[in-house]
């Protein structure tokens, strides 16, 4: 179990602009149980929303899956640890991000291969249509391997009007909407899976 | 015999000859192809074609993708551009 004080520690020694993005802590919470309670040794993770990625190498450092002292040197020029994580530097990412929309897309493949992915989005990149692809064919083959985290604060312009869940529900998924701060909650809603669908986990962020 | 009919004979082959093989396809090609468990035939949606491609490349496997050159270079351009290329990983993009 992480102890808070490391994670608390290894954010104080990620420092620079970009550090403060709201999107680097909206995630903060769900990375948490995720690495402390969901993934187990064989499953892989995907970070699609790899903006404002603080938080995320802060989990990291704590879990002991990037050397600690790689987060002094967050974003500069010789740092593994990009403004964007990049998979080849950092395994533990899965993905090298970017522009949106392309780790749920992957996971798919990943998960049509026996693979057990968690994948992370939020919900404003789900504006990018290329996700939709990935959550109709997920849902109508029962893609059951494959779990999609939401975070949800709100910050899609046009919103989903329903809820996110609805739009997954709609093509065969099972979802939970979960208070994205409170972790017994979000782990709760990671074992809502039932192993015959494509399960999504709705992590609301009140900001 | 036409290239499209050359490749399907081989791509069938290929499934049987190695069991890294996979073919991803969106709608064209499938009756061509044989139904088989690594064919995996996504529908009308070509971005995730070749998304689907990345991830089970990344699991180790040996992904074939096929469509009409538009749909499979073209509309697909960002995913061939990141999903492939900035993932370091391999895919056989086969067109016609």
């Amino acid at each position: 179990m992480l102890a808070h004080d490391d994670v608390t520690a290894a954010l104080t020694r990620l420092t620079g602009d970009e550090k403060h993005d709201r999107s680097s802590y909206s995630t903060l919470d769900v990375l948490r149980v995720l690495f402390d309670r969901v993934l187990g040794p064989d499953d892989r993770f995907m970070l699609s929303k790899g903006h404002g990625p603080a938080a995320f190498y802060a989990v990291l450092a704590a879990k002991g899956l990037i050397p600690a002292d790689a987060l002094d040197g967050f974003g500069s020029f010789d740092s593994i640890l990009g403004y964007h994580p990049d998979r080849t530097l950092v395994p533990a990412a899965g993905i090298g991000s970017g522009s949106l929309g392309h780790g749920l897309p992957i996971a798919v493949g990943s998960a049509l291969a026996g693979r057990r992915v968690v994948c992370l989005v939020g919900d404003a990149e789900l504006d990018e249509g290329s996700n939709w692809e990935a959550v109709q064919y997920a849902g109508r083959i029962g893609l059951a391997s494959l779990t999609a985290v939401v975070i949800d604060n709100r910050s899609s312009t046009y919103h989903w009007p329903g809820g996110v869940e609805a739009r997954f529900a709609l093509e065969g998924w099972t979802a939970t909407v979960c208070d994205g701060r409170d972790h017994d909650a979000i782990a709760r809603a990671f074992a809502d899976a039932t192993g015959e669908r494509p399960h999504v986990v709705v992590a609301e962020i009140v900001e | 015999m036409t290239m499209r009919s050359r490749f399907y004979e081989l791509a069938a082959q290929a499934l049987e000859d190695d069991e890294r093989v996979a073919l991803v396809t969106a709608e064209i090609g499938v009756a061509e192809l044989p139904r088989h468990p690594r064919h995996f035939n996504v529908g009308i949606r070509e971005q995730l074609m070749i998304s689907v491609a990345a991830g089970l490349a990344l699991e180790g496997m040996r992904p074939v993708a096929h469509s009409y050159t538009p749909f499979l270079v073209e509309r697909p351009y960002e995913q061939l551009k990141l999903d492939l290329g900035h993932q370091d990983v391999g895919a056989v993009l086969v067109s016609t």
